[in-house]
């Protein structure tokens, strides 16, 4: 016999489902997965605000957001007070062009769950880099859970133009995943955010990729125009470019963030590790306005 | 009609059997293909406001569910975590384990494309969209997946020759 008239006589079987039961059975699902869905991301924004991974309270956000006071000299140092460290708020990045950029700033230690009275930062600017180290109002210490964040927007006198934003308590000192909030909060090398790369060519080159595969990923439910692997000595990055903010929005749900980090502000993601996301921030650009599980 | 809307219902309706038929030579069961088709429906649902709005949803979500598998017939054992299939047993046409067989000696992609292309009659095109890959891959698949059957078949021929 041969393969056509086989396959001629086998058609493929014409199974009698049952249509509603399958049906509903998939629409329980999604309500149920939706359900999960909604606490997932309760825990990733909660993931963001608390980093030593103790839950908190809900609270009423600041509605007043304090500031660096009129115009100032650069350099300065930061006012006395306790340590705090910050990030980006990703609801207004950062763009080469400004000279200011809105900062969340979290106290390092106990204060039952409350940051406090932001004090004015100290800012360095160097040639590639911008080191913002922020203070908080001492306090004598109190319970333990992570601390809110606070908003405070910092003038830095210059446009940002292509250099990073760092946050000036990190330095080479600092132990990396020490597993404090300042190793947490420094795995980056205490980049916060850097100056997009604007297409992939230029993120693979800004990464100094060693071995670039393309990857043609039908695996991928989510495809993107173009996904690479990038090797740099033992280290792998996975970098690809969406079509808008929406699909790599769409992209890292897909894959509930698992390993994931959205870098630039519309189009690239990172598959890695936390550190490799924290040095494809450094060289490729954006900010790490998700952290996955 | 449902909190997500008619349209997704009414694509689940209209979709789903045939989905299930395509599927089920793929991995080897029709209880099986209902899982992997029932998973590609649920994608589609928790993403529907984007996936609705597509020109040929149904394709999105036929896509998935053949992708998917292509995967659960190359790890070669039924996912665990999805439910059992909703079909009764004593409903379901006997299925065909002559072809289930001779499909068994093929690579699960070589094996997608030839039940897509020769027994569900789909254009190389679409089976490259569904695959995920180019029309000439297609072509590679369906001539090795070929190659492949007529030697099972030859084989068979032979045992049944040989009184085996």
């Amino acid at each position: 016999m041969d393969v056509d008239e086989f396959l001629r006589g086998h058609e493929p079987p014409k199974p009698s489902v049952d249509t509603d039961s399958a049906l509903n059975a998939v629409l329980r699902r999604g309500r149920a997965r939706r359900r999960r869905r909604m606490a997932v991301m309760s825990s990733v924004v909660a993931a963001l605000v608390v980093v030593a991974g103790i839950a908190i309270a809900d609270r009423e956000a600041p509605t007043e957001i304090a500031s660096t006071p009129g115009e100032r000299a650069v350099p300065t140092t930061p006012e006395d007070g306790d340590p705090a460290w910050w990030k980006i708020d990703p609801a207004t990045p950062p763009s080469p062009d400004r000279d200011s950029f809105r900062a969340l700033v979290t106290r390092i230690g106990c204060n039952g769950g409350r940051t406090g009275p932001v004090l004015r930062p100290g800012v360095v600017v160097h040639e590639d880099r911008i080191e913002v180290t922020f203070t908080v109002e001492h306090v004598d210490g109190g319970r333990c859970p992570s601390n809110l964040p606070e908003a405070y927007d910092v003038d830095l006198g210059v446009p940002i133009g292509g250099r990073r934003l760092v946050d000036g308590r990190c330095n080479e000192s600092t132990p990396v995943g020490d597993g404090g909030v300042i190793g947490l909060a420094c795995f980056d090398g205490g980049v916060k955010w850097a100056s997009p790369a604007a297409n992939l060519d230029e993120a693979i080159q800004r990464l100094g990729c060693e071995r670039v595969e393309e990857v043609n990923s039908p695996d991928m439910e989510i495809t993107p125009l173009r996904a690479v692997v990038c090797g740099i000595g033992d280290r792998t990055f996975g970098v690809a470019q969406y079509r808008d903010a929406a699909e790599v929005g769409a992209a890292f749900e897909s894959l509930e963030g698992v390993g994931m980090r959205v870098l630039g502000p519309s189009w690239i993601v990172s598959v890695n590790t936390p550190e490799a996301a924290g040095i494809a921030l450094s060289k490729v650009g954006g900010s790490i306005f998700e952290i996955g599980s | 009609v449902d909190e997500f809307g008619p349209t997704f219902e009414e694509t689940f309706r209209r979709e789903y059997p045939a989905i299930v038929r395509a599927v089920a030579p793929i991995v080897h069961g029709v209880a099986d293909a209902e899982a992997v088709t029932q998973e590609a429906f649920l994608k589609a649902l928790v993403r529907w406001r984007r996936v609705g709005r597509y020109d040929r949803p149904a394709a999105w979500i036929r896509r998935v569910a053949i992708r998917d598998a292509v995967r659960a017939a190359g790890r070669g054992r039924r996912d665990t975590s999805t439910p059992a299939a909703a079909t009764d047993p004593v409903d379901r046409v006997a299925e065909d384990t002559d072809l289930y067989r001779a499909l068994a000696v093929l690579s699960p992609q070589q094996r997608a494309a030839v039940v897509l292309h020769h027994l569900a009659d789909w254009p190389a095109a679409e089976v490259a969209d569904a695959l995920g890959c180019s029309e000439a891959t297609v072509r590679v698949h369906l001539h090795r997946g070929r190659n492949a059957l007529a030697g099972h078949l030859r084989v068979e021929v032979e045992e049944v020759g040989d009184g085996r």
